[in-house]
Protein backbone atom coordinates (compact mmCIF):
# COMPACT_ATOMS: atom_id res chain seq x y z
CA UNK A 1 0.00 0.00 0.00
CA UNK A 2 1.34 3.43 -0.92
CA UNK A 3 1.25 6.19 1.63
CA UNK A 4 -1.56 8.73 1.44
CA UNK A 5 1.04 11.35 0.57
CA UNK A 6 1.48 10.00 -2.93
CA UNK A 7 -1.93 8.54 -3.72
CA UNK A 8 -2.87 11.80 -5.41
CA UNK A 9 -0.04 11.29 -7.93
CA UNK A 10 -1.19 7.86 -9.10
CA UNK A 11 -2.16 7.54 -12.73
CA UNK A 12 -5.63 6.25 -13.51
CA UNK A 13 -4.12 3.05 -14.94
CA UNK A 14 -2.04 2.43 -11.80
CA UNK A 15 -4.88 3.23 -9.42
CA UNK A 16 -7.24 0.97 -11.38
CA UNK A 17 -4.75 -1.89 -11.16
CA UNK A 18 -4.35 -1.42 -7.41
CA UNK A 19 -8.11 -1.23 -6.83
CA UNK A 20 -8.60 -4.37 -8.91
CA UNK A 21 -5.92 -6.16 -6.89
CA UNK A 22 -7.56 -4.90 -3.66
CA UNK A 23 -4.36 -3.10 -2.72
CA UNK A 24 -6.04 0.31 -2.76
CA UNK A 25 -9.34 1.35 -1.24
CA UNK A 26 -11.35 3.77 -3.43
CA UNK A 27 -12.41 5.47 -0.18
CA UNK A 28 -8.78 6.03 0.85
CA UNK A 29 -8.03 7.33 -2.62
CA UNK A 30 -10.98 9.75 -2.59
CA UNK A 31 -10.04 10.95 0.91
CA UNK A 32 -6.42 11.52 -0.13
CA UNK A 33 -7.57 13.61 -3.08
CA UNK A 34 -10.07 15.58 -0.99
CA UNK A 35 -7.38 16.31 1.63
CA UNK A 36 -5.05 17.43 -1.12
CA UNK A 37 -7.75 19.69 -2.59
CA UNK A 38 -8.32 21.28 0.80
CA UNK A 39 -4.61 21.95 1.22
CA UNK A 40 -3.62 23.01 -2.28
CA UNK A 41 -6.71 24.42 -4.01
CA UNK A 42 -6.57 27.78 -2.18
CA UNK A 43 -3.26 28.41 -4.02
CA UNK A 44 -4.54 27.23 -7.39
CA UNK A 45 -8.27 28.04 -7.53
CA UNK A 46 -8.74 25.02 -9.77
CA UNK A 47 -12.04 23.98 -8.17
CA UNK A 48 -15.17 26.11 -8.15
CA UNK A 49 -17.08 23.49 -6.18
CA UNK A 50 -16.06 20.37 -4.26
CA UNK A 51 -18.63 17.58 -3.87
CA UNK A 52 -16.94 15.85 -0.95
CA UNK A 53 -19.80 13.90 0.59
CA UNK A 54 -21.05 12.61 -2.73
CA UNK A 55 -17.50 11.60 -3.62
CA UNK A 56 -17.08 9.61 -0.42
CA UNK A 57 -20.43 7.84 -0.81
CA UNK A 58 -19.64 6.95 -4.45
CA UNK A 59 -16.21 5.73 -3.38
CA UNK A 60 -17.79 3.55 -0.68
CA UNK A 61 -20.02 1.93 -3.31
CA UNK A 62 -16.93 1.34 -5.47
CA UNK A 63 -15.11 -0.22 -2.54
CA UNK A 64 -18.02 -2.57 -1.94
CA UNK A 65 -17.99 -3.55 -5.63
CA UNK A 66 -14.23 -4.16 -5.46
CA UNK A 67 -14.60 -6.42 -2.43
CA UNK A 68 -17.37 -8.35 -4.21
CA UNK A 69 -15.30 -8.67 -7.38
CA UNK A 70 -17.94 -6.65 -9.20
CA UNK A 71 -15.88 -3.77 -10.60
CA UNK A 72 -17.31 -2.36 -13.81
CA UNK A 73 -13.97 -1.46 -15.35
CA UNK A 74 -10.82 0.62 -14.94
CA UNK A 75 -12.67 3.81 -13.96
CA UNK A 76 -14.60 2.25 -11.09
CA UNK A 77 -13.57 4.16 -7.96
CA UNK A 78 -11.36 6.65 -9.85
CA UNK A 79 -11.66 10.30 -8.66
CA UNK A 80 -12.34 12.72 -11.51
CA UNK A 81 -13.50 16.31 -11.86
CA UNK A 82 -15.26 18.19 -14.63
CA UNK A 83 -14.88 21.59 -16.25
CA UNK A 84 -17.80 23.67 -15.04
CA UNK A 85 -19.53 23.71 -18.41
CA UNK A 86 -20.55 20.06 -18.01
CA UNK A 87 -24.07 19.73 -16.63
CA UNK A 88 -24.18 17.79 -13.38
CA UNK A 89 -27.60 16.83 -12.03
CA UNK A 90 -28.36 18.71 -8.82
CA UNK A 91 -24.88 20.24 -8.70
CA UNK A 92 -24.34 23.88 -9.61
CA UNK A 93 -22.91 24.40 -13.11
CA UNK A 94 -21.85 28.00 -13.71
CA UNK A 95 -19.59 28.11 -16.79
CA UNK A 96 -17.51 30.32 -14.43
CA UNK A 97 -19.99 33.09 -15.17
CA UNK A 98 -22.21 35.42 -13.21
CA UNK A 99 -24.85 34.71 -15.86
CA UNK A 100 -25.27 31.12 -14.59
CA UNK A 101 -24.18 31.72 -11.00
CA UNK A 102 -27.16 29.82 -9.60
CA UNK A 103 -27.73 27.35 -12.42
CA UNK A 104 -28.45 23.83 -11.17
CA UNK A 105 -29.05 21.38 -14.03
CA UNK A 106 -31.62 18.65 -13.68
CA UNK A 107 -29.63 16.10 -15.68
CA UNK A 108 -26.05 15.07 -16.18
CA UNK A 109 -24.26 15.76 -19.44
CA UNK A 110 -24.11 12.53 -21.43
CA UNK A 111 -20.35 12.25 -20.81
CA UNK A 112 -20.79 12.76 -17.07
CA UNK A 113 -23.56 10.16 -17.10
CA UNK A 114 -21.32 7.66 -18.89
CA UNK A 115 -18.46 8.23 -16.44
CA UNK A 116 -20.88 7.80 -13.53
CA UNK A 117 -22.09 4.59 -15.14
CA UNK A 118 -18.46 3.44 -15.29
CA UNK A 119 -18.18 3.99 -11.53
CA UNK A 120 -16.05 7.16 -11.57
CA UNK A 121 -16.07 9.29 -8.41
CA UNK A 122 -16.88 12.96 -9.07
CA UNK A 123 -14.81 15.25 -6.84
CA UNK A 124 -16.28 18.52 -8.06
CA UNK A 125 -16.47 21.21 -10.73
CA UNK A 126 -13.48 22.96 -12.19
CA UNK A 127 -12.58 26.49 -13.23
CA UNK A 128 -12.84 27.50 -16.87
CA UNK A 129 -12.57 30.69 -18.83
CA UNK A 130 -16.04 32.25 -18.79
CA UNK A 131 -18.24 30.16 -21.10
CA UNK A 132 -15.01 28.49 -22.30
CA UNK A 133 -13.68 31.68 -23.91
CA UNK A 134 -13.55 34.76 -21.70
CA UNK A 135 -10.50 34.55 -19.53
CA UNK A 136 -8.39 34.51 -17.50
CA UNK A 137 -10.55 37.15 -15.82
CA UNK A 138 -10.42 38.80 -12.41
CA UNK A 139 -13.83 40.49 -12.63
CA UNK A 140 -15.90 37.32 -12.10
CA UNK A 141 -17.30 35.75 -8.92
CA UNK A 142 -14.38 33.28 -8.88
CA UNK A 143 -10.71 33.93 -9.63
CA UNK A 144 -8.94 32.21 -12.54
CA UNK A 145 -7.01 28.98 -11.98
CA UNK A 146 -3.24 29.17 -11.53
CA UNK A 147 -0.50 27.00 -12.93
CA UNK A 148 0.85 24.51 -10.35
CA UNK A 149 4.36 24.65 -11.86
CA UNK A 150 4.46 28.36 -11.01
CA UNK A 151 1.39 30.04 -9.59
CA UNK A 152 2.29 33.33 -11.26
CA UNK A 153 1.98 31.59 -14.62
CA UNK A 154 -1.04 31.08 -16.86
CA UNK A 155 -2.65 27.63 -16.98
CA UNK A 156 -3.77 28.05 -20.55
CA UNK A 157 -7.45 27.82 -21.29
CA UNK A 158 -10.18 27.49 -21.42
CA UNK A 159 -10.05 24.14 -19.56
CA UNK A 160 -7.84 25.88 -17.02
CA UNK A 161 -9.11 24.16 -13.87
CA UNK A 162 -8.81 20.68 -15.38
CA UNK A 163 -5.22 21.38 -16.42
CA UNK A 164 -4.25 22.73 -13.00
CA UNK A 165 -6.12 20.07 -11.00
CA UNK A 166 -4.69 17.09 -12.88
CA UNK A 167 -1.13 18.44 -12.82
CA UNK A 168 -1.28 19.21 -9.10
CA UNK A 169 -2.80 15.87 -8.12
CA UNK A 170 -6.22 17.30 -7.23
CA UNK A 171 -7.92 14.79 -9.57
CA UNK A 172 -6.61 11.79 -11.47
CA UNK A 173 -8.33 12.97 -14.62
CA UNK A 174 -11.13 15.12 -15.89
CA UNK A 175 -13.09 16.56 -18.74
CA UNK A 176 -12.31 19.63 -20.79
CA UNK A 177 -13.64 21.03 -24.04
CA UNK A 178 -11.87 22.26 -27.15
CA UNK A 179 -13.23 24.76 -29.68
CA UNK A 180 -9.99 26.46 -30.68
CA UNK A 181 -7.45 24.65 -28.47
CA UNK A 182 -9.02 24.73 -25.00
CA UNK A 183 -7.93 21.20 -24.06
CA UNK A 184 -4.48 21.37 -25.65
CA UNK A 185 -3.37 24.78 -24.26
CA UNK A 186 -3.82 23.85 -20.59
CA UNK A 187 -2.49 20.35 -21.25
CA UNK A 188 0.70 21.91 -22.67
CA UNK A 189 1.14 24.67 -20.09
CA UNK A 190 0.34 22.39 -17.14
CA UNK A 191 2.42 19.46 -18.42
CA UNK A 192 -0.34 16.87 -18.75
CA UNK A 193 -2.04 15.00 -21.61
CA UNK A 194 -5.27 16.10 -23.24
CA UNK A 195 -7.00 14.97 -26.39
CA UNK A 196 -9.52 16.79 -28.55
CA UNK A 197 -11.22 13.75 -30.02
CA UNK A 198 -12.56 13.57 -33.56
CA UNK A 199 -15.60 15.84 -33.88
CA UNK A 200 -18.69 13.72 -33.27
CA UNK A 201 -16.90 10.92 -31.40
CA UNK A 202 -17.91 12.22 -27.95
CA UNK A 203 -21.36 13.57 -27.13
CA UNK A 204 -21.71 17.28 -26.34
CA UNK A 205 -25.22 16.89 -24.93
CA UNK A 206 -25.37 18.77 -21.66
CA UNK A 207 -22.12 20.63 -22.30
CA UNK A 208 -22.77 24.38 -22.31
CA UNK A 209 -22.01 25.38 -25.90
CA UNK A 210 -19.64 28.04 -27.18
CA UNK A 211 -19.53 27.48 -30.93
CA UNK A 212 -21.61 24.43 -31.82
CA UNK A 213 -20.02 23.76 -35.20
CA UNK A 214 -16.58 23.53 -33.53
CA UNK A 215 -17.18 22.46 -29.90
CA UNK A 216 -15.60 19.15 -28.91
CA UNK A 217 -15.68 17.44 -25.51
CA UNK A 218 -12.67 15.43 -24.41
CA UNK A 219 -10.55 13.97 -21.61
CA UNK A 220 -7.49 15.34 -19.82
CA UNK A 221 -5.21 13.31 -17.54
CA UNK A 222 -1.59 12.88 -16.48
CA UNK A 223 -0.85 10.42 -19.30
CA UNK A 224 -2.04 9.60 -22.80
CA UNK A 225 -2.95 6.12 -21.58
CA UNK A 226 -5.24 7.62 -18.93
CA UNK A 227 -6.87 9.82 -21.60
CA UNK A 228 -7.47 6.66 -23.60
CA UNK A 229 -9.17 4.95 -20.61
CA UNK A 230 -11.43 7.98 -20.19
CA UNK A 231 -12.17 8.04 -23.92
CA UNK A 232 -13.23 4.39 -23.73
CA UNK A 233 -15.98 5.44 -21.33
CA UNK A 234 -17.21 8.59 -23.05
CA UNK A 235 -16.87 7.85 -26.78
CA UNK A 236 -19.85 6.53 -28.65
CA UNK A 237 -22.89 7.63 -30.56
CA UNK A 238 -25.50 9.78 -28.84
CA UNK A 239 -28.59 10.37 -30.99
CA UNK A 240 -29.50 13.37 -28.87
CA UNK A 241 -26.37 15.26 -30.03
CA UNK A 242 -27.05 16.14 -33.69
CA UNK A 243 -23.29 16.18 -34.38
CA UNK A 244 -22.67 12.75 -32.84
CA UNK A 245 -21.44 10.13 -35.28
CA UNK A 246 -21.70 6.34 -34.98
CA UNK A 247 -18.19 4.91 -34.75
CA UNK A 248 -16.40 1.69 -33.93
CA UNK A 249 -13.79 1.73 -31.15
CA UNK A 250 -10.44 0.04 -31.85
CA UNK A 251 -10.16 -3.66 -30.90
CA UNK A 252 -9.83 -3.88 -27.12
CA UNK A 253 -10.65 -0.19 -26.77
CA UNK A 254 -8.57 3.00 -26.80
CA UNK A 255 -6.73 2.00 -23.61
CA UNK A 256 -5.31 -1.07 -25.31
CA UNK A 257 -4.69 0.74 -28.60
CA UNK A 258 -2.68 3.45 -26.86
CA UNK A 259 -0.03 0.87 -25.97
CA UNK A 260 0.22 -0.84 -29.35
CA UNK A 261 3.52 0.81 -30.36
CA UNK A 262 4.39 3.19 -33.14
CA UNK A 263 7.10 1.38 -35.11
CA UNK A 264 6.66 1.95 -38.82
CA UNK A 265 4.28 4.90 -38.48
CA UNK A 266 4.73 7.74 -40.97
CA UNK A 267 5.03 11.03 -39.12
CA UNK A 268 4.75 14.40 -40.86
CA UNK A 269 6.25 17.37 -39.01
CA UNK A 270 4.55 20.67 -39.69
CA UNK A 271 7.58 22.91 -39.25
CA UNK A 272 6.14 26.02 -40.84
CA UNK A 273 3.76 26.64 -37.91
CA UNK A 274 6.53 27.07 -35.32
CA UNK A 275 9.42 28.10 -37.60
CA UNK A 276 7.74 30.66 -39.87
CA UNK A 277 4.05 31.34 -39.25
CA UNK A 278 4.35 31.94 -35.49
CA UNK A 279 8.02 31.53 -34.56
CA UNK A 280 8.47 29.64 -31.33
CA UNK A 281 11.00 30.26 -28.57
CA UNK A 282 14.43 28.62 -28.64
CA UNK A 283 13.41 26.00 -26.07
CA UNK A 284 10.43 24.93 -28.20
CA UNK A 285 12.58 24.71 -31.33
CA UNK A 286 14.98 22.50 -29.41
CA UNK A 287 12.09 20.44 -28.05
CA UNK A 288 10.85 19.85 -31.60
CA UNK A 289 14.30 18.67 -32.70
CA UNK A 290 14.36 16.30 -29.73
CA UNK A 291 10.87 15.04 -30.63
CA UNK A 292 11.94 14.35 -34.20
CA UNK A 293 14.96 12.34 -32.98
CA UNK A 294 12.83 10.50 -30.47
CA UNK A 295 10.20 9.52 -33.07
CA UNK A 296 12.92 8.22 -35.38
CA UNK A 297 14.40 6.21 -32.49
CA UNK A 298 10.95 4.72 -31.93
CA UNK A 299 10.98 3.41 -35.49
CA UNK A 300 8.81 6.05 -37.17
CA UNK A 301 9.65 7.54 -40.54
CA UNK A 302 9.71 11.30 -40.26
CA UNK A 303 9.38 13.89 -43.04
CA UNK A 304 8.33 17.50 -43.34
CA UNK A 305 4.64 18.05 -44.07
CA UNK A 306 3.47 21.20 -45.78
CA UNK A 307 0.05 22.65 -45.29
CA UNK A 308 -1.79 25.97 -45.59
CA UNK A 309 -0.56 28.84 -43.42
CA UNK A 310 -1.58 28.94 -39.80
CA UNK A 311 -3.41 32.24 -40.22
CA UNK A 312 -5.86 30.65 -42.70
CA UNK A 313 -6.97 28.11 -40.11
CA UNK A 314 -7.14 30.74 -37.41
CA UNK A 315 -9.19 33.14 -39.53
CA UNK A 316 -11.81 30.47 -40.20
CA UNK A 317 -11.77 29.25 -36.59
CA UNK A 318 -12.02 32.68 -34.94
CA UNK A 319 -14.68 34.10 -37.26
CA UNK A 320 -16.87 31.05 -36.80
CA UNK A 321 -16.46 31.18 -33.01
CA UNK A 322 -17.25 34.91 -32.91
CA UNK A 323 -20.44 34.58 -34.92
CA UNK A 324 -21.75 31.50 -33.15
CA UNK A 325 -20.80 32.55 -29.62
CA UNK A 326 -22.43 35.95 -30.08
CA UNK A 327 -25.62 34.34 -31.35
CA UNK A 328 -25.79 32.13 -28.24
CA UNK A 329 -25.21 35.05 -25.87
CA UNK A 330 -27.00 37.80 -27.79
CA UNK A 331 -29.94 38.17 -25.41
CA UNK A 332 -27.76 38.57 -22.32
CA UNK A 333 -25.15 40.74 -24.07
CA UNK A 334 -27.94 43.14 -25.02
CA UNK A 335 -29.75 43.01 -21.69
CA UNK A 336 -26.80 43.05 -19.27
CA UNK A 337 -23.39 43.25 -20.93
CA UNK A 338 -21.78 44.22 -17.60
CA UNK A 339 -22.66 40.79 -16.16
CA UNK A 340 -19.94 39.24 -18.35
CA UNK A 341 -16.24 39.63 -17.78
CA UNK A 342 -14.46 42.23 -19.87
CA UNK A 343 -12.38 39.42 -21.44
CA UNK A 344 -15.55 37.67 -22.60
CA UNK A 345 -16.99 40.84 -24.09
CA UNK A 346 -13.77 41.63 -25.94
CA UNK A 347 -13.61 38.13 -27.42
CA UNK A 348 -17.28 37.68 -28.29
CA UNK A 349 -19.09 40.98 -28.71
CA UNK A 350 -17.62 41.82 -32.11
CA UNK A 351 -19.51 38.78 -33.40
CA UNK A 352 -22.64 40.96 -33.16
CA UNK A 353 -21.37 43.43 -35.70
CA UNK A 354 -19.50 41.16 -38.10
CA UNK A 355 -20.93 40.59 -41.57
CA UNK A 356 -22.97 37.46 -42.22
CA UNK A 357 -21.02 37.02 -45.47
CA UNK A 358 -17.79 36.79 -43.49
CA UNK A 359 -19.21 34.03 -41.33
CA UNK A 360 -20.40 32.09 -44.39
CA UNK A 361 -17.05 32.55 -46.13
CA UNK A 362 -15.32 31.29 -43.00
CA UNK A 363 -17.45 28.15 -43.10
CA UNK A 364 -16.73 27.64 -46.82
CA UNK A 365 -13.02 28.20 -46.20
CA UNK A 366 -13.14 25.72 -43.32
CA UNK A 367 -14.35 23.00 -45.67
CA UNK A 368 -11.53 23.68 -48.14
CA UNK A 369 -8.87 23.81 -45.39
CA UNK A 370 -10.15 20.61 -43.81
CA UNK A 371 -9.92 18.84 -47.16
CA UNK A 372 -6.38 20.10 -47.66
CA UNK A 373 -5.17 19.12 -44.19
CA UNK A 374 -6.89 15.74 -44.22
CA UNK A 375 -5.40 14.97 -47.66
CA UNK A 376 -2.00 14.85 -45.93
CA UNK A 377 -3.07 11.65 -44.23
CA UNK A 378 -2.63 9.74 -47.48
CA UNK A 379 1.13 10.27 -46.92
CA UNK A 380 1.27 10.40 -43.12
CA UNK A 381 -0.36 8.50 -40.28
CA UNK A 382 -0.06 11.48 -37.94
CA UNK A 383 1.15 15.07 -38.08
CA UNK A 384 3.27 16.54 -35.32
CA UNK A 385 3.90 20.15 -34.36
CA UNK A 386 4.36 22.26 -31.25
CA UNK A 387 1.42 22.77 -28.89
CA UNK A 388 2.35 26.34 -27.99
CA UNK A 389 5.09 28.78 -29.04
CA UNK A 390 6.70 28.69 -25.60
CA UNK A 391 6.20 27.57 -22.01
CA UNK A 392 3.40 29.06 -19.91
CA UNK A 393 3.53 32.87 -19.96
CA UNK A 394 2.94 35.02 -16.90
CA UNK A 395 -0.71 35.36 -15.95
CA UNK A 396 -0.26 39.12 -15.68
CA UNK A 397 0.98 39.28 -19.29
CA UNK A 398 -2.22 37.90 -20.80
CA UNK A 399 -4.00 40.35 -23.07
CA UNK A 400 -7.75 40.65 -23.41
CA UNK A 401 -7.64 40.07 -27.16
CA UNK A 402 -5.52 36.92 -26.87
CA UNK A 403 -6.61 34.50 -29.57
CA UNK A 404 -7.80 37.29 -31.85
CA UNK A 405 -4.52 39.16 -32.08
CA UNK A 406 -2.26 36.24 -33.01
CA UNK A 407 -2.70 32.74 -34.39
CA UNK A 408 -2.49 29.50 -32.43
CA UNK A 409 -1.04 26.12 -33.37
CA UNK A 410 -4.23 24.43 -32.22
CA UNK A 411 -6.81 25.86 -34.65
CA UNK A 412 -5.99 23.57 -37.63
CA UNK A 413 -7.36 20.47 -35.90
CA UNK A 414 -10.50 22.32 -34.85
CA UNK A 415 -11.02 23.33 -38.45
CA UNK A 416 -10.29 19.84 -39.84
CA UNK A 417 -12.39 18.01 -37.26
CA UNK A 418 -9.71 15.39 -36.68
CA UNK A 419 -8.26 14.32 -33.32
CA UNK A 420 -5.37 16.24 -31.78
CA UNK A 421 -3.64 15.87 -28.47
CA UNK A 422 -0.96 17.57 -26.45
CA UNK A 423 1.47 15.51 -24.40
CA UNK A 424 4.37 16.68 -22.28
CA UNK A 425 7.58 15.87 -24.12
CA UNK A 426 10.05 17.82 -22.03
CA UNK A 427 10.78 20.87 -19.92
CA UNK A 428 12.19 24.33 -20.53
CA UNK A 429 15.37 25.35 -18.66
CA UNK A 430 13.18 27.24 -16.16
CA UNK A 431 11.39 23.97 -15.29
CA UNK A 432 8.13 24.70 -17.08
CA UNK A 433 6.63 21.89 -19.18
CA UNK A 434 6.54 21.90 -22.99
CA UNK A 435 3.80 20.26 -25.05
CA UNK A 436 4.02 18.30 -28.26
CA UNK A 437 0.93 18.30 -30.46
CA UNK A 438 -0.09 15.18 -32.40
CA UNK A 439 -2.80 15.52 -35.05
CA UNK A 440 -4.57 12.60 -36.71
CA UNK A 441 -7.08 11.97 -39.46
CA UNK A 442 -10.76 11.91 -38.46
CA UNK A 443 -11.35 8.79 -36.32
CA UNK A 444 -7.59 8.24 -36.04
CA UNK A 445 -7.84 8.87 -32.29
CA UNK A 446 -6.25 5.52 -31.37
CA UNK A 447 -3.13 6.26 -33.43
CA UNK A 448 -2.82 9.73 -31.93
CA UNK A 449 -3.05 8.24 -28.43
CA UNK A 450 -0.45 5.58 -29.31
CA UNK A 451 2.02 8.23 -30.48
CA UNK A 452 1.32 10.31 -27.36
CA UNK A 453 1.92 7.32 -25.10
CA UNK A 454 5.14 6.38 -26.91
CA UNK A 455 6.49 9.95 -26.66
CA UNK A 456 5.72 10.10 -22.94
CA UNK A 457 7.41 6.76 -22.31
CA UNK A 458 10.49 7.57 -24.36
CA UNK A 459 10.93 11.13 -23.06
CA UNK A 460 10.53 10.14 -19.42
CA UNK A 461 8.51 13.29 -18.84
CA UNK A 462 5.91 11.58 -16.64
CA UNK A 463 8.24 11.11 -13.68
CA UNK A 464 8.35 14.84 -12.89
CA UNK A 465 5.56 16.60 -10.96
CA UNK A 466 5.11 20.22 -9.93
CA UNK A 467 6.50 20.87 -6.47
CA UNK A 468 3.33 22.31 -5.00
CA UNK B 1 -23.63 48.96 -36.27
CA UNK B 2 -23.71 48.82 -32.48
CA UNK B 3 -27.19 50.35 -32.41
CA UNK B 4 -28.44 48.03 -35.11
CA UNK B 5 -27.13 45.06 -33.12
CA UNK B 6 -29.23 46.27 -30.21
CA UNK B 7 -26.25 46.70 -27.93
CA UNK B 8 -26.19 49.44 -25.32
CA UNK B 9 -22.56 49.99 -24.45
CA UNK B 10 -20.66 52.49 -22.35
CA UNK B 11 -17.57 54.24 -23.69
CA UNK B 12 -15.16 51.62 -22.37
CA UNK B 13 -17.18 48.75 -23.82
CA UNK B 14 -17.34 50.55 -27.18
CA UNK B 15 -13.56 50.95 -27.14
CA UNK B 16 -13.12 47.24 -26.40
CA UNK B 17 -15.51 46.36 -29.20
CA UNK B 18 -13.60 48.56 -31.62
CA UNK B 19 -10.37 46.70 -30.86
CA UNK B 20 -11.85 43.22 -31.27
CA UNK B 21 -13.87 44.25 -34.33
CA UNK B 22 -10.66 45.41 -36.02
CA UNK B 23 -9.15 41.98 -35.33
CA UNK B 24 -12.17 40.30 -36.96
CA UNK B 25 -11.91 42.59 -40.00
CA UNK B 26 -8.23 41.66 -40.33
CA UNK B 27 -9.04 37.96 -40.05
CA UNK B 28 -11.94 38.23 -42.52
CA UNK B 29 -9.56 39.83 -45.03
CA UNK B 30 -7.58 36.57 -45.01
CA UNK B 31 -10.53 34.58 -46.35
CA UNK B 32 -10.58 33.77 -50.06
CA UNK B 33 -13.52 35.41 -51.81
CA UNK B 34 -13.23 34.08 -55.32
CA UNK B 35 -15.05 30.80 -54.92
CA UNK B 36 -17.25 29.64 -57.76
CA UNK B 37 -20.99 30.10 -57.46
CA UNK B 38 -21.33 26.37 -57.79
CA UNK B 39 -19.04 25.68 -54.81
CA UNK B 40 -21.10 23.87 -52.28
CA UNK B 41 -21.81 26.06 -49.28
CA UNK B 42 -20.58 24.68 -45.99
CA UNK B 43 -24.03 24.59 -44.48
CA UNK B 44 -26.13 21.86 -45.89
CA UNK B 45 -29.48 21.35 -44.29
CA UNK B 46 -30.20 17.67 -44.07
CA UNK B 47 -33.87 16.85 -43.74
CA UNK B 48 -34.63 13.89 -41.51
CA UNK B 49 -34.11 10.64 -43.38
CA UNK B 50 -37.14 8.44 -43.84
CA UNK B 51 -37.12 5.22 -41.87
CA UNK B 52 -35.66 2.40 -43.99
CA UNK B 53 -38.62 0.20 -43.07
CA UNK B 54 -41.23 2.55 -44.49
CA UNK B 55 -40.58 4.67 -47.57
CA UNK B 56 -43.41 6.99 -46.57
CA UNK B 57 -42.48 9.80 -44.18
CA UNK B 58 -44.21 8.44 -41.11
CA UNK B 59 -42.26 8.42 -37.83
CA UNK B 60 -39.66 11.09 -37.19
CA UNK B 61 -36.12 9.79 -36.86
CA UNK B 62 -34.14 10.52 -33.70
CA UNK B 63 -32.39 13.32 -35.59
CA UNK B 64 -35.67 14.91 -36.58
CA UNK B 65 -36.54 18.19 -34.89
CA UNK B 66 -39.92 16.62 -34.18
CA UNK B 67 -38.21 14.09 -31.96
CA UNK B 68 -37.19 16.98 -29.69
CA UNK B 69 -33.75 15.86 -28.54
CA UNK B 70 -32.76 17.12 -25.13
CA UNK B 71 -31.53 20.68 -25.50
CA UNK B 72 -27.97 21.37 -24.45
CA UNK B 73 -26.53 23.84 -22.04
CA UNK B 74 -28.41 26.78 -20.70
CA UNK B 75 -31.35 26.16 -23.00
CA UNK B 76 -32.24 22.96 -21.21
CA UNK B 77 -33.19 24.49 -17.92
CA UNK B 78 -35.16 27.15 -19.70
CA UNK B 79 -37.15 24.58 -21.63
CA UNK B 80 -37.77 22.30 -18.68
CA UNK B 81 -41.04 22.65 -16.86
CA UNK B 82 -40.15 25.09 -14.10
CA UNK B 83 -41.92 23.24 -11.30
CA UNK B 84 -40.57 19.83 -12.22
CA UNK B 85 -37.11 21.22 -12.72
CA UNK B 86 -37.22 23.05 -9.41
CA UNK B 87 -38.26 19.89 -7.63
CA UNK B 88 -35.41 17.89 -9.16
CA UNK B 89 -32.81 20.56 -9.01
CA UNK B 90 -31.98 20.55 -5.34
CA UNK B 91 -28.26 20.84 -4.83
CA UNK B 92 -26.62 17.78 -3.36
CA UNK B 93 -25.90 18.37 0.30
CA UNK B 94 -22.30 17.29 -0.23
CA UNK B 95 -21.54 20.21 -2.51
CA UNK B 96 -19.41 22.82 -0.89
CA UNK B 97 -17.92 25.82 -2.59
CA UNK B 98 -14.18 26.04 -3.00
CA UNK B 99 -11.85 28.94 -3.57
CA UNK B 100 -11.75 32.42 -2.18
CA UNK B 101 -15.07 33.67 -3.45
CA UNK B 102 -17.94 31.86 -1.84
CA UNK B 103 -20.93 31.70 -4.18
CA UNK B 104 -24.47 32.16 -3.00
CA UNK B 105 -26.52 29.11 -2.21
CA UNK B 106 -27.69 27.32 -5.31
CA UNK B 107 -31.25 27.92 -6.35
CA UNK B 108 -33.59 26.20 -8.74
CA UNK B 109 -33.12 27.18 -12.39
CA UNK B 110 -36.01 29.64 -12.24
CA UNK B 111 -33.59 32.51 -12.74
CA UNK B 112 -32.38 30.95 -15.92
CA UNK B 113 -35.89 30.42 -17.17
CA UNK B 114 -36.50 34.13 -16.65
CA UNK B 115 -33.58 35.15 -18.76
CA UNK B 116 -34.80 33.39 -21.88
Amino acid sequence: MRSADVLHHLTIADAAGMIRARRLSPVDLARALLDRIERVNPSLDAYLLVTAQTAISTARAAEKAAMQGALKGPLHGIPLAYKDIYDTAGVRTTAHSRILENNVPAEDAETVRRLGEAGAVMLGKLATHEFAIGGPAFDLPWPPARNPWDTERFTGGSSSGTGAAVAAGLALGGLGSDTGGSIRFPAAYCGIAGIKPTAGLVSRRGVIPLSPSLDTAGPMAWTAEDCALLLDAIAGHDPADPASVPSTPPPGGYGVAAKRGVKGLRVGIIRRFYETDLPATAEVLEQMEDAERLLKDLGCTVATADCPPLISFNAANRLIISGEAYALHEADLIARPEAYSRAFRVRVMAGGVMRAADYIQAQRHRRALAAELNALFSRFDVLVTASTPGPAPRLADQTLDEGLSRPTYSAPANVSGGPAMSVCSGFAPNGLPLGLQIIGPPFGDATVLAVGHAVEEASGSRSRRPAI
Amino acid sequence: MIRRAGLTLNAGQKADLAVSFQHLVTLAAKLPRERKLSDEPAFVFLPPLPSPASPEPAKPSPRSPAAKPAPTGPARAAKAKPKAAAAKAKPKPAAKPAGKARPKAAKAPARQARRR
